[in-house]
């Protein structure tokens, strides 16, 4: 055998990867801190920055500072670093119609309307404890909507006043010490101004009516909705089940199904989401996901009491 | 307060090797760009750990195998927003000889390719794609002496000729 050949042949393949197209490193981070909660939408100004410069010992990005780059980049905010990842960030959005300061009105209306919290404290999230394997990671922003079909709407997002995400890697009860974990699930805490947390629970029931099909990555997803878990005073059970996949990520093309779950509940002004993604490509457990929104139900209930 | 510069000179320092790590291990230099990004855009949120692990470069590998392998799940948020945005595409058509070695990769079995990439292209000892890998050093010599000789094999020119020939013909 020759493994000249081999060595030429990855030789090639290094010198194709001058092909590539990075971010730099600032807008990297830029679009690492606004992506979850706005659902990022990636313009052509920002997408194709960086070209991969010289090949051999010194690899290095050409024109990280401006150099070789083919499209100019917008200025990266002046607070480019996000929270740490340690604490629960709070992303408070500014009320859209909120009149200026300066000129209150001389009667102001003294609505009941509560006020929105500062920020979403660590105790009306799932916890450390609660994932059975120790691993949860305070998201740097809220996570978005949830992903269904072009034609699923959520206006409700206007409403949004404040909202924090974790992100745990979860194991049942009854899997032994030291077993795969068995789900990664996203837990996302919201409160809405007005009317927001009712309308996104039924943006939800609606996005699943007009989504019976739609995307899961890049795999065709269909949506079922399963009714309410009984929790809080509403909720919403959605399963979500797409061709099983093997360990590459690719289709096994033997009729078996994967699904996993969205679950909300909300309580007066404010909803708490469940996102579960499946460990790996294994499906998510139905009865696990629906404790996991009972306790994560109680948690909101308790903090917003 | 993450130490953006830092990790800005962590990333110019290392996305190129990576990106080849990740068009080893895709076949596919789009590809390969989307799991590169979601790797450093993770390593970013996560950045006081990553700074302070032993192997921080290691770690990005590890993340970037695991994309690869299961990477319509784990990249919906970068992804998604590529999608939504239209991807940036390479520039200009693949190599010819990086279209073969990328089509051979793809025969080998995802742990053989990857320890194949780790010694090709980081040049790592058996012993450190083990530890990596989390895998016995008898099986990282066995998977290289297997994966070479496969790649080997797909890509002597004594198998290309005649497919060229064919093709013209």
């Amino acid at each position: 055998m020759s493994n000249n050949e081999v060595d030429r042949a990855f030789a090639a393949l290094s010198s194709d990867v001058e092909r590539g197209l990075l971010l730099s490193g600032p807008e990297l981070r830029r679009q690492a801190g606004k992506r979850h909660n706005r659902g990022v939408a990636l313009t052509a100004s920002t997408a194709a920055v960086l070209a991969v410069g010289a090949i051999g010992a010194g690899w290095a990005l050409a024109g990280d500072r401006g150099g070789d780059q083919t499209v100019s980049l917008p200025p990266p905010p002046s607070s480019s670093s996000a929270p740490a990842p340690s604490s629960v960030p709070p992303t408070t959005t500014a009320p859209p119609s909120s009149a200026p300061a300066t000129t209150p009105p001389s009667s102001a209306p003294t609505t009941d309307a509560p006020s929105i919290p500062k920020s979403i404290p660590a105790r009306a999230l799932l916890t450390k404890a609660e994932s059975r394997t120790g691993e949860l990671t305070p998201q740097d922003e809220p996570r978005g909507v949830p992903e269904f079909c072009g034609k699923a709407k959520f206006p409700s997002a206007s409403q949004k006043g404040v909202s924090a995400s974790v992100m745990l890697i979860y194991r049942g009860a009854s899997a032994p010490e030291g077993s795969i974990p068995d789900d990664v699930v996203y837990n996302t805490v919201t409160v809405f101004r007005d009317e927001g947390a009712t309308d996104y629970l039924s943006e939800l029931r609606r996005a699943v009516q007009l989504c019976p099909t739609g995307k899961m990555g890049d795999l065709d997803a269909q949506f079922d909705s399963l009714g309410s878990l009984g929790l809080g005073d509403e909720s919403v059970l959605i399963e979500r089940s797409y061709a099983a996949t093997d360990g590459q990520g690719e289709p096994m093309n033997n009729g078996s199904r994967t699904a996993t779950y969205l679950a909300a509940v909300r309580v007066g002004d404010s909803v708490t989401l469940l996102d579960s993604r499946g460990y790996e490509n294994l499906s998510s457990n139905r009865a696990d996901v629906e404790k996991l929104a009972k306790v994560a139900a109680a948690h909101l209930a308790d903090w917003r009491s | 307060m993450r130490d953006a510069d830092g990790f800005d000179e962590f990333y110019r320092d290392t996305s190129a090797r990576l990106l080849r790590y990740g068009y080893a291990l895709t076949g596919d230099l789009a590809e390969a760009q989307d799991v590169v990004q979601e790797a450093y855009t993770r390593a970013w949120r996560n950045w006081r750990m990553v700074a302070a692990h032993p192997a921080p470069e290691g770690w990005l590998r590890l993340t970037v195998a695991r994309l690869s392998t299961d990477r319509w799940r784990r990249l919906s948020g970068w992804r998604a927003a590529v999608r939504r945005a239209g991807p940036p595409e390479p520039v200009g058509p693949p190599s010819e000889d990086a279209v073969l070695l990328t089509a051979a990769l793809r025969k080998l079995p995802a742990p053989t390719r990857q320890a194949v990439a780790l010694h090709y292209l980081f040049d790592l000892p058996v012993a450190d794609i083990a530890a990596e890998t989390g895998t016995p050093v008898g099986t990282v010599t066995s998977r290289l002496n297997r994966g070479r000789a496969e790649l080997a094999a797909i890509l002597a020119p004594a198998t290309r000729t005649p497919e060229v020939t064919d093709v013209e013909q």
